[in-house]
């Protein structure tokens, strides 16, 4: 049985297993590249709609703000993701604002799913897809090293497949 | 048996070694198809031939602005392209398995083994109703189904029980299936399986019902009930509101285009009329020698066959009205083996009821439940903060075959998950949550309906969530184990 945790997001065993530190100058590219766009074009825009300096001025400082303000949170965003591998079941947390955890047993997984975008690849990383018959109980670990990504992936194939289908 | 190695005339096609190809479904099936073109272009003729004539009926369907340019050539075109499916079309009964083969512009076999069927529909819509035809929807297990459109209606019927009866071989008895019905009539069950004509069970289906010489009826809603149902519901009021508010404004304003906004509504209530009454209608619930059998609908009848076994998620709802009225519905969830083509896998078990219906329902969908029997932990008072109305209802809890939780105000909702059909668990907290210690969870299953889900202590909800999933292990545990398929909330 297991022991009754102390509070909802302590890990199952001792400790989570971070995600690796090297997302983060990828996620704080991302976001910069995500909000940072948008916000040049609202920007325009508002120049374009009132001709206001105050008034764009104000939005510039705004979004820009803002831009920084997620950039900054990138490594606490990162350093929030923990997972644990249980002897049934993937556990996992994650969130700063909302905190989240999801429990999927491996025999319940239905696909893994690897997979490294340009800013993943430039880090070295890959994404790591858990996929079940709900997305609520379906998994995602955004940074883990290629070697981690594969060793994953090949053993919750291995567990899925010991531990029977999902459905 | 004739499985003589027949020459390769279609060597594309491995699937067809027999050398039989079956059957055509019946000739009527082209134009029941496509019933509302034909009454179309019965209209249109009908002009033609008056010569020009203004009909009154004509002028108020807006006759004049289709057209024969338009109905004419479409609906000839919609026959003809039915017409040419079904010649191409054939299905044939074999031992095994039923196989459904299309010869068109694209070559389609689909194969039906009876040991992944999970439940067979016979629907009759309106137009086949009429002609004494049925469709047969048969739903295999992976999410797939086969239909049949159209043939006699006694054949199919006959068809199912047939299908159901080989399906139901595969299954061991379930030890904990309480109806003596069953046991009774397996002799009967066994006689469809290899069917022998004079002994079959009779069937006394029409377009009205569909019922078996052994069926016994065990649940039936009267009509007032429903129309009850679709009376006592926001949505019915929101819906009138949405109606008058146009009607009001065009008559206040002297402008007769805001009338136009009720189209939409009517529309929207037209909906929702017909899927609370019109589909319900005449609700029967049945024991049959195969499982249990909903039958259902005015224009359209549809005739569901549950397979138990497979349910994985229960839900009752009870809706804020229905409440003052001691009502509520049950609904099911049974991952790719059930429903229609909108919502293929859940059904309305229970389309309105009294406390004693639903406690009827569950007990023979889940023998030896009782939902209040379940031991529970509520939610702290401090809920109230984020959840003022529904806090006192919130709950969750298990027994040693089901996770039960309890959520909504507006809607109460009460979910029944068996540990084993347990997919996954999410349990969250923003900052207000974690600032009160709470805790919202979720447990998801494959299936239809959304996830069980209430909020709790952030403790007690990490402990359920523990401890679900210990259960959830356990139960897939005796369920993978061999020679039994059976659920495992026994």
């Amino acid at each position: 049985m297991p022991t009754p945790a102390v509070t909802l997001f302590d890990p199952p065993g001792e400790a989570w297993q971070p995600v690796s530190p090297r997302l983060t100058p990828a996620v704080m590219v991302s976001r910069a590249l995500g909000n940072g766009v948008p916000a040049v074009v609202a920007v325009a825009i508002v120049w374009l709609a009132t001709q206001r300096a105050d008034l764009t001025a104000a939005t510039a400082a705004g979004l820009l703000a803002w831009t920084i303000w997620r950039v900054a949170r990138s490594g606490a965003w990162v350093r929030s993701w923990g997972y644990a591998e249980r002897d049934e079941d993937l556990c996992v947390v994650h969130g700063l604002w909302t905190r989240k955890l999801v429990v999927v047993p491996y025999g319940r997984m239905q696909l893994v799913e690897v997979d490294a975008g340009p800013l993943l690849r430039w880090r070295g990383l890959a994404k790591v897809r858990f996929v079940t018959a709900s997305a609520l109980a379906s998994i995602e670990l955004p940074g883990l090293t290629h070697a981690d990504a594969l060793a994953l992936r090949d053993r919750m194939i291995a567990l899925s497949d010991a531990r029977g289908s999902g459905l | 048996m004739s499985t003589d190695p027949e020459p390769c005339r279609h060597p594309v096609d491995p699937g067809t070694r027999d050398t039989d190809r079956g059957r055509r479904t019946h000739p009527l099936t082209p134009l029941v198809q496509a019933w509302i073109w034909l009454v179309g272009l019965a209209l249109v003729l009908l002009r033609e031939w008056a010569g020009g004539q203004r009909y009154d009926l004509g002028t108020l369907l807006r006759f004049d602005a289709l057209g024969p340019k338009i109905v004419l050539p479409v609906g000839v075109l919609v026959i003809a392209a039915n017409g040419w499916s079904w010649w191409t079309t054939r299905y044939a009964i074999e031992d095994e398995e039923l196989r459904v083969e299309q010869r068109g512009l694209t070559h389609r076999l689909r194969r039906a083994a009876y040991t992944r069927i999970a439940a067979v529909d016979v629907v009759q819509p309106f137009a086949a109703r009429l002609l004494g035809l049925a469709e047969l929807r048969i739903h295999l297990s992976g999410d797939e189904t086969l239909t049949l459109r159209y043939v006699r209606r006694t054949d199919a019927v006959e068809l199912r029980q047939r299908l159901l009866a080989a399906s139901a071989d595969r299954l061991p008895d379930d030890p904990r299936d309480p109806l003596a019905v069953r046991a009774q009539a397996d002799p009967a069950s066994e006689h469809a399986a290899a069917p022998d004509p004079a002994e079959r069970p009779q069937t006394r289906a029409s377009r009205w019902n569909d019922a078996g010489g052994l069926d016994r009826v065990l649940l039936r809603v009267k009509p007032a009930e429903l129309v009850l149902g679709a009376l006592a519901s926001v949505r019915l009021l929101a819906l009138l509101a949405g109606l008058a508010a146009p009607v009001v404004l065009s008559l206040a304003l002297g402008e007769p285009a805001v009338f136009g906004g009720v189209l939409p509504v009517a529309l929207a209530l037209w909906t929702y009329l017909s899927s609370q009454v019109a589909r319900q209608w005449n609700y029967t619930l049945a024991q049959t020698p195969v499982g249990l059998r909903i039958t259902r609908g005015l224009s359209s009848l549809t005739s569901e066959t549950l397979p138990v076994e497979r349910i994985s998620m229960i839900r009752i709802r009870e809706p804020v009205l229905w409440r003052l009225l001691g009502r509520a519905r049950v609904e099911l969830t049974i991952p790719g083996g059930i429903g229609n083509d909108e919502n293929p896998s859940s059904l309305v078990a229970l389309p309105i009821g009294r406390r004693a219906d639903v406690r009827t329902v569950l007990e023979l969908l889940w023998p030896g439940l009782d939902p209040a029997e379940v031991p529970t932990t509520a939610a702290p008072p401090r809920t109230r903060w984020i959840k003022p109305l529904s806090w006192r209802f919130l709950a969750a809890g298990a027994d040693a075959d089901l996770l039960l939780m309890r959520a909504g105000w507006w809607t109460r909702t009460t979910w029944l998950v068996p540990h084993a059909r347990v997919l996954g668990a999410h349990a969250d907290a923003g900052p207000l949550r974690r600032r009160l210690g709470l805790a919202d969870v979720w447990f998801a299953t494959a299936g239809g309906l959304d996830a069980a889900t209430t909020t709790l202590d952030a403790r007690s909800a990490r402990a359920l969530l523990d401890a679900e999933m210990a259960r959830a292990r356990a139960a897939r545990a005796i369920s993978a184990a061999p020679a039994n398929t059976q659920p495992t909330q026994g």
